[in-house]
């Protein structure tokens, strides 16, 4: 399938604030950068309270219906090189996560970003077993486990996701 | 590769254009891929991956130059926990493969390296050795997730880090693999008009302070006029530390036309045209004007393609002859007496009638007056007067005259003073015959 269109937000925040020279190998945490407590997901401080602009906690009948399983259920991103954010295309999938969402992290920021709502024209999830159709009803791309498959293309400036379930 | 990617389909690695949205197939493998390989990376033109958990002390690698190998196993030493890890996170950053992989403590993840620098793992050669880095102040960040982290560790390059996005419901960490580069900026450059030409800029990309070089590189038609775009914009300079911007301003190139011209004649086609456009000249010669001829800069002729500024000439020649009137003496004039003939006439040209020649029977003769002498001949003689002009025209007219003087013999002895001769009679000749006689 075609990826999506890349977004247009661009990012090229200050090298200044958290990221600072270190010693190589040095490993840094940064604070307040979990994904389930950022302003992607509804009703975190920042995050309006209900889509859109955020992806809600729970897409019922969408599965587990895990909201991290968007990161966590066998998903991959890349490195969007255009506006410096890493970013994650409909992750979850299976019986994880029915949201195809579409968001960043941006290292500049130290942030997660929402840059485009889940499709709420998602079919019920049948079983643990199954996943969901290609193509939601509303033509956009299901939800998937992405494993390694996901790719920014630089030239057409577009995000490749094939495979998966 | 821009516009591709390439992927690995069961045993297939195939390139997805995005363009034609197909997958080219580069080549197949013989024996089926394990599960939970690492993203593919790239080092040059070889590309890495690590077979994921069901293959470990052992890598992959294909070489985008010689894909006709297929993808090649290369056996690995050292800290080889990383190979049983699922899905591992695997960058590279020049000739080192950085990987995030089991740490020394159970529960913690840590950063691997791999130098490929060198030719490693085949058949002959050494292993490729795989290296645990120690964090030099002990902190390590959480053990890879189960489900794979795959491009989820990912390389900053302008902050010299490696991220790990461990999770949804753990913090972000990153990793330094080395001192930050220093932090390039993107130059674009356009045309204006968008047809005017290609202009580039070298290099494409540069850190602050590096010398920057745009080139206009006009089309066939248009010449470079100015630099738009950012203030800093020129053809050469010092790069900011911020992105910049360049437009080539172009303008029609022109060629002018010029012409001279050389006699008298209403002549067309002088100006400032398009390169390259053909211009005819036109001429139209006045009256009496002919003979054109177009001559000058190289191409000058009927049809002018201006290629470059071009200064033609058109000379057209005076075609018309004096015209010349012999006002005296008259046609069939007798002249009865020696002495000086004076010759009257009008000469006028449509220039200028630079001189004026005089002939009697086709002998020069001075045009200022014809000396008859005594005994000139009787009969008619023709007088030619010729008008000349500087294209060398001729006009000339004639005139007959007729010479009929008194030739008178005496027959006698000259008489005493105080005498007269009478005359009986006269005998009158017409080239020595008599045609008549008086008494």
């Amino acid at each position: 399938m075609r990826g999506f269109p890349a977004l247009v937000l661009l990012t090229l925040a200050a090298l200044t604030g958290p990221v600072r020279a270190q010693t190589p190998g040095t490993w840094t945490q940064y604070p307040n950068t979990r994904l389930d407590q950022s302003v992607v997901r509804c009703g975190q401080p920042g995050a309006p309270a209900q889509p859109p602009g955020c992806v809600p906690p729970t897409l019922p009948g969408g599965g587990n219906n895990q909201f991290v399983s968007m990161v966590n259920a066998w998903v991959d991103g890349d490195w969007d090189e255009a506006r410096s954010r890493f970013i994650i295309v409909r992750g979850g999938g299976h019986w994880d996560w029915a949201g195809n969402q579409v968001i960043g992290f941006d290292p500049f920021a130290m942030a997660w970003v929402h840059l485009k709502d889940a499709s709420m024209a998602y079919p019920p999830s049948g079983s643990p077993s199954s996943a969901f159709t290609p193509v939601y009803p509303d033509g956009s791309p299901a939800s998937l486990h992405t494993y390694g498959c996901v790719a920014y293309m630089q030239g057409p400036d577009t995000f490749y996701s094939g495979g998966g379930i | 590769m821009l516009g591709k990617t390439l992927v690995r389909i069961q045993n297939d690695l195939r390139a997805y254009n995005h363009a034609t949205d197909t997958h080219e197939l580069l080549f197949t493998q013989d024996a089926a891929s394990s599960s939970g390989s690492s993203p593919l990376v790239f080092v040059g033109r070889k590309v890495y991956r690590l077979a994921g958990a069901a293959s470990p002390t052992r890598i992959r690698m294909f070489d985008m130059n010689n894909l006709a190998a297929k993808e090649q196993t290369l056996l690995t030493q050292g800290d080889t926990q990383i190979e049983s890890t699922f899905g591992p996170g695997v960058v590279s950053v020049g000739t080192t493969l950085y990987g995030y992989g089991p740490g020394p403590v159970a529960g913690t993840g840590a950063l691997y390296t791999m130098d490929v620098s060198q030719p490693c793992g085949l058949t002959g050669l050494p292993k490729c050795t795989w290296q645990r880095q120690v964090a030099p102040d002990g902190v390590y960040p959480p053990a890879p997730y189960a489900n794979g982290t795959w491009k989820r560790f990912f390389y900053v390059p302008s902050l010299g880090r490696a991220f790990l996005i461990h999770s949804g419901q753990t913090n972000v960490w990153s990793v330094t693999l080395g001192p930050p580069p220093p932090r390039s900026f993107p130059i674009t450059v356009s045309a204006n008009p968008a047809g005017g030409g290609t202009p580039t800029a070298a290099p494409t990309n540069a850190v602050e302070g590096a010398s920057v070089t745009l080139s206009p590189n006009p089309a066939g038609a248009y010449i470079f006029a100015s630099w738009g775009g950012d203030p800093l914009c020129a053809d050469t300079f010092t790069m900011p530390a911020h992105a910049v911007s360049c437009v080539a301003n172009y303008v029609v190139r022109t060629a002018t036309l010029t012409i001279n011209t050389v006699g008298q004649a209403t002549v067309t086609g002088a100006g400032v045209y398009t390169l390259n456009t053909p211009v005819t000249i036109g001429v139209t010669p006045d009256p009496g004007w002919g003979n054109t001829a177009i001559t000058g800069d190289s191409g000058c002729g009927p049809t002018v393609v201006m290629d470059s500024d071009k200064a033609c000439v058109v000379t057209v020649s005076d075609i018309q002859a004096p015209v010349l009137t012999i006002q005296s003496p008259t046609e069939n004039q007798i002249i009865k007496q020696a002495g000086v003939i004076q010759i009257g006439f009008t000469a006028t040209d449509n220039v200028a009638v630079t001189s004026v020649t005089c002939t009697i029977n086709g002998q020069p003769a001075d045009c200022g007056g014809w000396t008859i002498p005594p005994d000139a001949p009787d009969g008619p003689v023709t007088l030619a007067v010729s008008a000349h002009d500087a294209a060398g025209n001729v006009g000339t007219a004639t005139r007959t005259i007729i010479i009929a003087l008194c030739h008178c013999t005496s027959r006698g002895p000259a008489p005493a003073p105080g005498n007269r001769i009478v005359i009986t009679s006269i005998t009158m000749y017409d080239d020595g015959t008599s045609v008549g006689r008086r008494q």
